[in-house]
């Protein structure tokens, strides 16, 4: 148990492995299940073995792992934009979003329009398009930007009409797969902690992969570690911290000692596999 | 390891001012008139070596003046030549454009007529088209189709290659959101596939309009019976020596051609030179 300084019923800030996937807490639903999952890919790579995961609702979950340990690809499996070959997912497509590394703007529309495209894909009237597109452009910090072409967004910015497109939907369920990887860090810290904000307001379940160990400690209630491939679940981590997240808070031990953990258990299954 | 020696001072290099408005027009404009004097140089000089009984093979800017553009006739026959090539290219232009899309479409949509009809794209493409122009004429006779037929040809084969190159190199992430979004393969050519490749398309067209005209006048020169464009104004002109109507003609032609380039230039940009940039 870290922190153990904590005294009386006060809750004990911190970071410490669980055991691999808790039953759901009877307070809240599933939102996504994994059961046995697996993924080989047509050349025969195998790409995921047994998953068997539980994200409640309204909980934030990263995943984190060597790079080809195939948390893109249970992203995309999630989705339904990649069929799994093994098990199962049990999750709500309807009310998903999914903010990808790159923007994907379309660089003929202009911003708002851009936003509005989710909608306008899903037959949404055009004037309650326009009402919530400016709406979300406003709640990521976007005001203003309305008739910019996306050439003319820094990446940050860019990053951000993305996030306001998905918001539009009212997504239940938010996958991100690295959706800071390509920013500089002040644009990220700014967007993280934006996005931890969010996720409190509007209360989504977040699936969120990352490279990042500070960003998944930050934004998450659980953080998962994956092993390279076969991608499998490595290790489990719950995160307890203040909520609302301050930036102070990234320098304080809770924070910093439950960085170290997890980058431990990373740090073993790049041994466990042969890879440094 | 460090030798001071080898350590040498480097001096700051101060802005250099830019050049006043009046300059920079100077720099922009200048370069193509002095060039286009330099060339007409070029041709005076060679002209000033030709014997005289070959003269008319270059005329003279006063000859050009005097037998041509001062007369109101050669206009007029200028006038209503261009319009006959104009609109032979036009009608050509009609045919292979969109026979291109729907081609390229097709081979957007089943690789396997890809791998199907562009073979016989390329092999298209390798005829020469003026040795089968006498065969055209056996077929379809001597009227406006087989002209129109020619252009088609000349003007072809740009369409569907750009087209294709341009939607195939739609992001794959564009694709991904349109299917989250559960999008059809018909929303998703409409609302991404054809707003991304229009710039490559537009390249083909630009290249295809100046072919175009090209085409036309190819194609009247093997045509000299009725009312013709300016192909048949240049062959007449020399069966009458009269050469400098001949270079009128040619000059129209050309102007004809640049035409139509602009006319594909300002289309595009008014499509997507605001978010892709202008050309």
């Amino acid at each position: 148990m870290l922190n153990q300084t904590a005294t009386g019923s006060a809750p004990a800030y911190g970071v410490r492995q669980i055991a691999h996937d808790p039953a759901t807490r009877p307070d809240r639903a599933t939102a996504v299940a994994f059961d046995n999952l697996s993924m080989t890919y047509p050349d025969g790579t195998e790409a995921l073995q047994d998953i068997t995961l539980t994200i409640r609702e309204g909980e934030f979950v990263s995943f984190i792992g060597p790079s080809g340990c195939g948390k893109s690809t249970l992203a995309r499996i999630a989705s339904g934009l990649l069929q799994h070959t093994g098990g199962t997912v049990r999750i709500d497509r309807e009310h998903l979003a999914f903010v990808f590394q790159e923007a994907t703007l379309l660089p003929w529309r202009k911003t708002l329009q851009n936003v509005e495209l989710m909608m306008e894909l899903r037959g949404v009237r055009a004037s309650e398009r326009r009402r919530k597109a400016l709406e979300q452009m406003e709640a990521v910090g976007l005001k203003g930007f309305e008739d910019r072409f996306p050439r003319a967004l820094s990446g940050g910015m860019k990053m951000r009409a993305s996030l306001a497109r998905s918001l539009t939907l009212d997504p239940t369920v938010f996958l991100f797969d690295e959706p800071f990887g390509a920013l500089d860090e002040i644009t990220r810290e700014r967007l993280i902690e934006d996005l931890s904000a969010l996720h409190r307001e509007k209360g989504f379940t977040g699936f969120f992969i990352t490279h990042s160990i500070p960003e998944a400690v930050y934004l998450s209630d659980r953080v998962v570690v994956m092993s390279a491939r076969p991608g499998r679940i490595h290790a489990e981590f719950e995160v307890n911290l203040p909520s609302p997240r301050t930036h102070a808070m990234r320098f304080e031990a809770p924070f910093t000692e439950g960085c170290a953990l997890v980058s431990e258990s990373l740090q073993a299954t790049m041994h466990d596999t042969g890879e440094d | 390891m460090s030798d001071a020696a080898a350590l040498r001072a480097h001096k700051p290099v101060p802005n250099v001012a830019p050049p006043p408005p009046a300059l920079r027009f100077v720099y922009t404009v200048l370069p193509p008139i002095l060039l286009g004097l330099a060339l007409l140089g070029l041709y005076a000089w060679v002209r000033s070596g030709l014997p005289d009984h070959r003269l008319f093979l270059m005329p003279s800017a006063s000859g050009l003046w005097e037998m041509a553009f001062s007369r109101p006739e050669v206009w007029a026959e200028l006038g209503t030549r261009t319009l006959v090539t104009l609109s032979i290219a036009a009608a050509g232009l009609a045919c292979s454009i969109p026979i291109g899309i729907i081609l390229a479409i097709i081979m957007f949509r089943l690789t396997v007529m890809e791998r199907a009809i562009f073979p016989y794209l390329v092999a298209l493409q390798s005829i020469p088209i003026l040795a089968i122009i006498p065969l055209i004429q056996a077929a379809l006779g001597f009227g406006f189709l087989p002209k129109v037929l020619i252009v088609a040809l000349f003007t072809f084969f740009s369409i569907p290659t750009t087209l294709l190159l341009g939607l195939k190199s739609l992001d794959r992430g564009v694709i991904d959101l349109f299917r989250l979004a559960n999008a059809s393969w018909w929303v998703t050519l409409w609302k991404a596939g054809f707003p991304s490749a229009a710039p490559a398309l537009f390249a083909g067209l630009r290249i295809s309009a100046g072919l175009a005209v090209i085409g036309a006048i190819v194609s009247e020169l093997f045509f000299l019976a009725g009312a013709g464009g300016l192909g048949q104004m240049l062959i007449n002109s020399k069966i009458e020596f009269k050469y400098e109507e001949m270079y009128a003609a040619l000059i129209a032609s050309s102007a004809l051609s640049i035409s139509v380039y602009l006319f594909f230039q300002f289309v595009g940009n008014v499509l997507f030179g605001e978010w892709h940039g202008r050309v």
